[in-house]
């Protein structure tokens, strides 16, 4: 978070294998005020929130190579990333899986398909207005 | 060449017309020879003792060879011996006869010899008919019956026939002699006859004609040699009964049944009936009689001879009873193998035990373990068994059940081993029933398991399938979002309009994503249900509230009415929520402006009620029915949107609670839902319903 607050925009990192959900959440993200940088699955999402140290994740569950819970898992066990928040997003529709979310240490969850602005307003809920 | 009869399988000789005849002619011309003789004057000692008796007996001769070599008995020399005895009886006839007419009677005289020795070769020709028998009689029985009629037929000989003989001082040693030889002859004659007779079945005419035979060349003895002691007048009746017996051995001969002197033929009866008994008791009294007739007259009681005789009668009938007792003994025995064949049938599990059981049990009942089932299938080796009886399922023989003991364990055991088969038979049938029984339940538990599958991977599908739409779905609203907004250029009306429809019907289509995938759940009993303590008035309250809105737009008034004393339910809060949020919109859609939706909840009894009333378009009577049914829509809804889900899903989750969901309905006046839910949720037994049933996005 001291990096973070270092930033002039803070910075988020969006992961999605559908090319066009991410480009949602970046459109929708970048016009509030943030600096997204996007990964495309699971381990490049690792590697970028090891590396870039964002202020806040937004992980898609199903994606290649390691899914969102296990993503969610690995950074809360990274002493470096524990504190960084994360949403989910998820076609899942089931309340386990919601469940499962919060369990692997999830900060918030929203459905696909979402809605922008509520995505947005998650993640000023989170990281405050700008 | 000679004809060879045709012979069945099983050795009875079939009656052809020929043999018929030739058999009732020869009665006939023996019946001429018989009258002839009698009516012939006793003065005509040529016609009568030298041309018609020697004749008879040389035609009895010729009969029995023409029977031998007709229907070729399995052991001839029986038949042979006897025709030679009569042979013999007929050289002594015709040297005798010869004598009589040059008015001498020489005695003894070579005709003797010949005579005498025509009951060795009678008696040889009974002897080895007996033996070819021993198989199919109990031989100790028959030995010991034709012994006590021996006995008490040597008692009455002596007593009568042979002292006479030897306290007659006029008589030379060598004529005493022969004179005691013929009864003796006749004595071995009986005994023999006796043994045959009591192991033979005499249901045969061959048999009886021979038996005949022999008992009239008995009496015709018996006559002669009382008038030889002196008892009787002389006279031609001996002779008449002689010639009687000649012509019925011959005719024996001739029968078509003749083989049966050595082979059984007929199944033989059993015999120890009250007849036996009755004979053997005569038989003891024989020596007790000659006794007292011997004292009445007043003449010598031969108590040595008397007494010997008694002491073996008794021994002998003290041997039969115990025969007797044996053979209800073993009857018995045969009983308790049946009896626990029975049992044992029943524990048998499959065609191999019950075979096994069939097979132990019957080799109990013959004294050894030849007795095997040949399964049909493995085909008849052809061997000859002494038993075989069908194993025959529904008309179809399955098996044989043989055996090989000696003839006589199979004839007392026969009708054991029928019963042996027969209740095979049935267990094989059960057995049969019962293995079907178990293909068609393994048959179903495989479809039922192939049907579970098909049904996972139906569910499965429609799981992914629906997370994939959603997928495409979410960047269609969520573009369109931005696009309405105007945060990527100004839109004219009719463009926000046209954006507004697209959003829209994406929305709706995301909708039926989700109902598909709930029904889908549903149908499979995979949705999952997460029970939690649930007020159902807050529940309903903020449903109402929700709905509001819409109803506002709607211009309908919404009335809610809650009455107290209201349990808390065990429920799945999210699907509780949407079947009332079902039922509200429903009854808001469905009411036109102005219109008034009420909802009242309440306890009844031991249930939660929930009424969803409208003064909407109203259900047709004949369509309510069918209201519940997936994608149906009434036909008064035809201007409504709606997926055709809604209810169907409504009555699952309500059902998935114990609940039910009903529906009473007027055209044109409204329509009322009627929700009921137990207090005693099914969910409080299964408070983990499949929480697991989630998968893929």
């Amino acid at each position: 978070m001291s990096e973070g607050a270092a930033r002039e925009r803070p910075l988020v990192l969006a992961a999605d294998d559908d090319e066009d959900i991410l480009g949602l959440v970046s459109f929708r993200l970048e016009r509030s005020g943030y600096t997204v940088v996007q990964a495309r699955d699971g381990e490049a999402a690792l590697e970028l929130a090891v590396k870039e140290l964002p202020d806040l994740a937004v992980l898609d569950v199903m994606m290649p190579k390691l899914d969102g819970f296990e993503v969610t898992r690995r950074l809360r066990a990274d002493a470096a990333t524990s504190r960084m928040p994360i949403i989910l997003l998820t076609a899942r529709a089931q309340d386990a899986d919601v469940q499962r979310g919060f369990e692997a240490g999830a900060d918030d969850y929203i459905r696909k398909p979402f809605s922008p602005d509520e995505l947005r307003a998650r993640v000023q809920a989170i990281l405050g207005r700008r | 060449m000679a004809v060879v009869p045709s012979v069945s399988v099983r050795g009875r000789v079939d009656a052809r017309p020929s043999d018929t005849k030739l058999w009732w002619t020869a009665l006939a011309v023996g019946l001429l020879l018989f009258l002839a003789y009698v009516a012939v004057p006793a003065e005509h000692h040529f016609v009568r003792n030298v041309v018609i008796f020697p004749l008879t007996e040389l035609l009895a001769v010729a009969g029995i060879v023409v029977g031998v070599r007709r229907f070729r008995p399995a052991a001839p020399a029986a038949w042979l011996l006897i025709a030679a005895g009569l042979a013999l009886w007929w050289i002594a006839d015709l040297l005798w006869g010869i004598y009589e007419t040059q008015g001498r009677e020489p005695f003894p005289s070579p005709a003797d010899l010949f005579y005498l020795l025509g009951y060795p070769a009678l008696g040889a020709g009974l002897a080895i008919a007996v033996r070819q028998r021993r198989q199919m009689v109990d031989a100790r029985r028959t030995a010991i019956d034709a012994g006590l009629v021996a006995a008490s037929g040597l008692l009455l000989t002596w007593v009568y026939l042979v002292q006479p003989v030897l306290d007659d001082a006029a008589l030379s040693q060598w004529e005493k002699f022969v004179t005691i030889a013929y009864p003796v002859g006749d004595l071995i004659l009986v005994a023999i006859a006796a043994r045959f007779v009591m192991g033979a079945s005499l249901n045969v005419r061959s048999l009886k004609v021979l038996v005949a035979g022999l008992v009239a060349t008995l009496i015709g003895d018996i006559l002669f040699n009382m008038t030889v002691v002196g008892r009787v007048q002389e006279s031609s009746v001996s002779d008449a009964f002689l010639l009687a017996g000649v012509i019925c051995i011959g005719l024996a001969g001739l029968h078509r049944t003749m083989t049966s002197l050595t082979e059984e033929h007929g199944e033989p009866g059993d015999r120890d009936g009250a007849m036996r008994l009755v004979g053997i008791l005569a038989i003891c009294l024989v020596p007790p009689i000659v006794l007292a007739v011997q004292s009445v007259r007043d003449e010598p009681l031969y108590l040595p001879v008397t007494i010997a005789s008694m002491a073996v009668i008794s021994v002998l009938s003290v041997l039969r009873f115990t025969t007797m007792t044996n053979k209800a003994l073993r009857a018995a025995e045969r009983e308790s193998h049946l009896s626990t064949y029975a049992a044992e049938l029943l524990r048998a599990g499959n065609r191999e035990e019950l075979y096994a059981v069939a097979e132990r049990t019957a080799g109990d009942l013959v004294g050894n373990d030849t007795p095997k089932v040949v399964a049909s299938r493995d085909g008849d080796t052809g061997a000859e068994h002494a038993f075989a009886t069908p194993v025959t399922v529904r008309g179809e023989q399955v098996a044989e059940l043989v055996a090989d003991a000696g003839a006589l364990n199979i004839r007392r055991a026969r009708n054991s081993l029928e019963t042996v088969a027969s209740e095979l038979a049935l267990a094989l049938e059960r057995e049969r029933l019962l293995a079907a029984e178990r293909e068609t339940a393994a048959a179903l538990a495989t479809q039922n398991q192939r049907l579970r599958e098909l049904d996972e991977m139906k569910d499965q599908f429609v799981s992914t399938v629906s997370h994939e739409l959603r997928t495409p779905l979410t960047s269609m609203v969520g573009y369109l979002e931005i696009l309405i907004a105007g945060e990527v250029g100004e839109l004219t009306d009719d463009q926000r309009r046209f954006l507004e429809i697209i959003d829209r019907n994406s929305r709706r289509l995301n909708d039926l994503i989700e109902d598909i995938l709930v029904a889908s759940r549903l149908d499979t009993g995979r949705l999952s249900l997460e029970p939690k303590d649930v007020d159902l008035g807050q529940l309903v309250t903020e449903r109402v509230e929700s709905i509001q809105k819409a109803a506002d737009a709607g211009d309908v008034e919404v009335r809610l009415v809650i009455a107290d004393g209201l349990p808390q339910l065990l429920a799945d809060p999210m699907r509780l929520g949407q079947v009332v949020d079902n039922l509200l919109s429903n009854a808001v859609k469905f009411t036109p402006a102005g219109g008034t939706v009420g909802v009242v909840l309440g306890p009844r009894d031991d249930k939660v009620r929930l009424e969803v009333s409208d003064t909407g378009v109203g259900i047709p009577a004949d369509e309510v029915g069918r209201l519940f049914t997936r994608f149906y829509r009434a036909s008064t809804a035809s201007t409504i949107q709606g997926t055709g889900l809604g209810l169907s899903i409504a009555k699952g989750i309500a059902e998935a609670h114990g609940g039910t969901i009903t529906v009473v309905s007027e055209v044109g006046v409204g329509t009322t839902f009627v929700l009921e839910l137990p207090v005693r949720s099914p969910l409080d037994e299964a408070p983990a319903a499949d929480t697991t049933a989630g998968a893929g996005t």
